[in-house]
């Protein structure tokens, strides 16, 4: 019976707004980058309150990535980074970082790969040495690939319990239909059964190089120290003479209504944005006024439908495009009315001016979720790594200043510019 | 390699302990006890206020009940009205939030060091006086059974519910903690009162302050704001242990999903208990990390289940160690089915038994169990939260920072020690795809 933890985000709300400046209204100023010789990209932050330092590696090699024949090939390789290199046999990469008090976890998303731990300062160089030969030297041994389908298989398996997870994914399906964007990140059963060494292994090659790579380095740390540390370790990964290629944009969309099967009856009512820009701020904030299961607007609208609907929100930019949607799950004659609320809230929100009370509650609330997530050390790095996957980490550094100065008409202009009937996808999943 | 271990300990300790001033411990004139940890490089503060009305202090309420009174606590009180109260909420952030576990009742605040003495004005009249009128009430009725829908319809909650039941006799802790539908109906605002008076007392309250705030600060307003929190305390029921059953037993669920998920409890020592320490870490060896036994032999080496590992929850009295493994059962070539999953989970821990672990991989859990709680202190909450619960449930606050020191000192022979004693009886249960879900 737990209360969610998410809404001491809103801690930090109003009674930051008008304070003297300190780290709160910046925790990620003073970042730096710099960039190695051969490419990798090392953003820097200290922070000093504990002898700790999250350590984040980004690969620009998502699901997003694949090419044809590699489907489900990034997650794949995701899971096979940890069973081995040329030196560490399988399991040694896990046992290095247990045995620092430590665990090393990894995800893949649709446009990157994601290796993060953190570690006590001391073991900073010992971790990214592990690090480095894991990224560039996997051995990738048929029998760990074999081994590793059927957990793939029972990863994808659980996903289908997750009727949010299943909305979110149909709903790219939708949106960015005939684009790698629109596969599930795991992809399906049959390309996780037919997936080959032989995919893997190019999509290794082609993507996992030092100048597609970045890496985040937040804690009890200089710059100096974290750069002495990365050359030695990462420098002397060598660049390939070869260009990167990026993928292609998704076409342009059109609006799209559809129906997939899943174990709950839910809706997904969404709409393609452009990539991430300046609106980032203004479409979570949009995002937590029509969302927020206790306190957005759409709550009380979908209450008298029953107390049985689940309600969330969001707006998720990736590198080339991004998606605004809005969730829903409840019973399948419930759903007409509850896309009929969705779509009044919308309208509103394009039509009026919030009131002042309401603008700040919704600002304060989306800036204490950016607070929260910010004030761990591996939770600065995830947001810095996320920032550069989809263009730059500045974006996560100045997110809380821009959504600072969002006013009423910003957010109405936002809303207007989002909720684009031309642009507007609707699943249904029974 | 116990060097290394001990400078591992070092290292880690200055994070759990954030290198600042000790934590200042008083209690107010009605006799709730108060620790202040001040952090000068802490940017927020944390108010963690906790209440000892958990499972045990329900009994001759209906279940639920306290669940009720934590979520109806704020909608308004002797000096203020409901409105006024959120209004209140978000001006000092909106985040004052209520969670009713199994041994205590927990208010968490983060804010500011200039919102304070609002939130902890806030706070302290909620404790003295909550309205808890039949408006909060049935809110709070209507959101728990809510959420008590939603653990009826997760496997591990269901699982877990089973083997709780199993594995003790006569436990507190067995059921589903939050009340059952029917449960949560009997729980008026009258019965809400009755639990609110009778267990909301001074006595019965550890706050635990901690970040940009200063002891003087904390002490001038507990001053004020507390001085008329002076019910007279309760008696809690004498702890008598469980009696853990002797048989092994088993029992299956199903449900819409697509997966089977697998719990199996061993009877394990609560907080208090001199076992802990050294059941923690066997807890790691045999599930924590994928270093652990069960990641290694269930998923690495059978390629079974992408969720595989074990978890001992902290509670105050007996607790029980949780293996749990989720898999596909519908595998075209699948392996093994429900009783295989289970005896290879059950066979893998109590391998610990069989096959006694050697130093090294000892080792590796010592540091994996010393590392996870230094990271578990790195937010202002957290560092709030866990001195004031060990300070309510008898372990007192300083249990927190010699915790690490005790992980670090468990050996071989404390490991084979708490294995024999505490794996000899097991509970499972597994919830399958009642192919509706397909």
């Amino acid at each position: 019976m737990l209360s969610r933890l998410s809404l001491l985000a809103a801690v930090l709300a109003l009674s930051y707004i008008a304070r003297p400046v300190s780290s709160l209204d910046a925790p990620l100023a003073g970042t730096r980058l710099t960039v190695l010789r051969n490419g990798v990209r090392l953003v820097v932050h200290e922070k000093h309150s504990a002898p700790l330092v999250a350590i984040d590696l980004w690969v620009r090699a998502g699901s997003g990535h694949e090419l044809k024949g590699e489907e489900g090939a990034a997650h794949f390789l995701e899971h096979l980074l940890f069973k081995g290199t040329a030196k560490r046999g399988p399991g040694e990469i896990d046992d290095a970082f247990e045995d620092l008090g430590a665990q090393l976890a990894a995800s893949t998303t649709r446009d990157g790969a994601h290796f993060y731990t953190t570690v006590a300062k001391q073991h900073l160089e010992r971790a990214l040495d592990v690090l480095q030969d894991m990224a560039r030297n996997p051995a990738l041994a048929p029998g760990e690939m074999e081994r590793e389908r059927p957990v793939i298989l029972d990863e994808l398996a659980r996903d289908l319990n997750d009727w949010k997870r299943q909305a979110v994914d149909s709903s790219r399906a939708s949106a960015f239909a005939g684009h790698p964007y629109g596969r599930p990140v795991l992809a399906d059963a049959a390309s996780i059964k037919t997936a080959s060494r032989e995919a893997v292994v190019g999509f290794h090659r082609r993507l996992y190089r030092p100048d597609n790579c970045t890496l985040v380095l937040v804690g009890d740390l200089t710059e100096e120290t974290a750069v002495a540390a990365a050359e030695k370790t990462f420098g002397d990964w060598p660049r390939p003479s070869t260009s990167l290629t990026e993928p292609a944009t998704p076409a342009a969309s059109k609006p799209a209504r559809a129906e997939q099967t899943c174990g709950k009856s839910a809706l997904a009512v969404g709409f393609r944005t452009d990539p991430v820009s300046d609106s980032e701020p203004a479409l979570d904030v949009l995002a937590t006024l029509l969302g927020d299961p206790r306190t957005g607007r759409l709550a009380p609208k979908l209450l008298p439908i029953g107390a049985d609907v689940e309600l969330g929100a969001d707006y998720a930019p990736l590198r080339t495009a991004g998606i605004f949607a809005i969730y829903a799950a409840g019973p399948p004659e419930k759903l007409p009315r509850i896309a009929a609320a969705i779509d009044g809230e919308i309208r509103l929100l394009c039509r009026e001016i919030l009131s002042p009370g309401d603008l700040a509650f919704a600002k304060g609330r989306t800036l204490g979720g950016y607070l929260y997530d910010s004030e761990t050390c591996a939770g600065q790095a995830r947001l810095l790594g996320e920032a550069e996957m989809r263009g730059s980490y500045e974006d996560a550094v100045t997110y809380p200043a821009r959504l600072r100065k969002l006013t009423a008409a910003d957010l109405q202009g936002a809303a207007k510019a989002v909720f684009d009937p031309d642009r507007r996808f609707e699943v249904t999943l029974k | 390699m116990r060097c290394a271990l001990l400078a591992l300990v070092c290292a880690l300790i200055p994070a759990l302990v954030h290198a600042q001033p000790a934590i200042t411990r008083f209690t107010t004139a009605t006799g709730a006890r108060v620790l202040v940890r001040p952090e000068t490089d802490a940017d927020t503060v944390a108010i963690c206020v906790f209440i000892g009305a958990g499972v045990p202090e329900e009994s001759s309420f209906p279940s639920g009940t306290g669940a009720v009174v934590a979520r109806a606590l704020f909608g308004g009180n002797d000096n203020q009205s409901a409105e006024e109260v959120n209004h209140s909420i978000f001006d000092v952030g909106g985040s004052l939030e209520s969670l009713w576990k199994p041994d205590y009742t927990l208010f968490t605040c983060v804010t500011s060091r200039h919102a304070f003495s609002d939130a902890f004005y806030l706070i302290c009249q909620a404790l003295k006086s909550a309205k808890l009128d039949e408006a909060a009430v049935a809110r709070a009725r209507r959101e728990i059974a809510a959420e008590a829908e939603k653990d009826a319809a997760d496997p591990f909650e269901v699982a877990g519910v089973a083997v709780r039941a199993r594995l003790y006799a006569d436990s507190p802790y067995a059921g589903a903690w939050g009340g059952t539908p029917a449960t949560l109906r009997r729980v008026t605002p009258e019965v809400a009162a009755r639990f609110f008076y009778r267990w909301y007392t001074p006595g019965n309250t550890v706050i635990s302050i901690a970040g940009d705030i200063s002891v003087d600060t904390v002490r001038e307003d507990a001053g004020n704001y507390l001085v008329d929190y002076n019910r007279r305390d309760a008696r809690h029921l004498p702890y008598a242990p469980s009696t853990v059953n002797t048989v092994d037993s088993h029992a299956v669920r199903t449900l819409p999903v697509h997966t089977s998920t697998l719990v199996a409890a061993f009877p394990a020592p609560g907080i208090r208990d001199a076992d802990y320490p050294a059941f923690s870490v066997l807890t790691a060896l045999a599930g924590g990390g994928k270093s652990a036994r069960l990641f290694r032999r269930v998923r690495d080496t059978a390629g079974i289940g992408y969720v595989v590992g074990a978890t001992t929850p902290p509670l105050a009295r007996e607790s029980q160690l949780l293996a749990f493994l989720e898999f596909d059962p519908s595998r075209a070539g699948a392996k093994i089915d429900s009783a295989g999953a289970e005896k290879l989970v059950l066979d893998t821990v109590r391998s610990i038994v069989a096959t006694p672990p050697a130093a090294r991989e000892i080792e590796r859990a010592r540091n994996f169990a010393i590392g996870s709680y230094a990271l578990a202190h790195q937010r202002v909450r957290e560092r709030a939260f866990y001195p004031g619960w060990y300070e309510m449930i008898g372990a007192g606050h300083t249990f927190d920072a010699e915790l690490p020191a005790k992980l670090a000192a468990v050996t071989t022979a404390d490991i084979q020690r708490v294995a024999a004693k505490y794996l000899r009886t097991s509970a499972a249960a597994i919830v399958e795809p009642d192919n509706h879900g397909r």
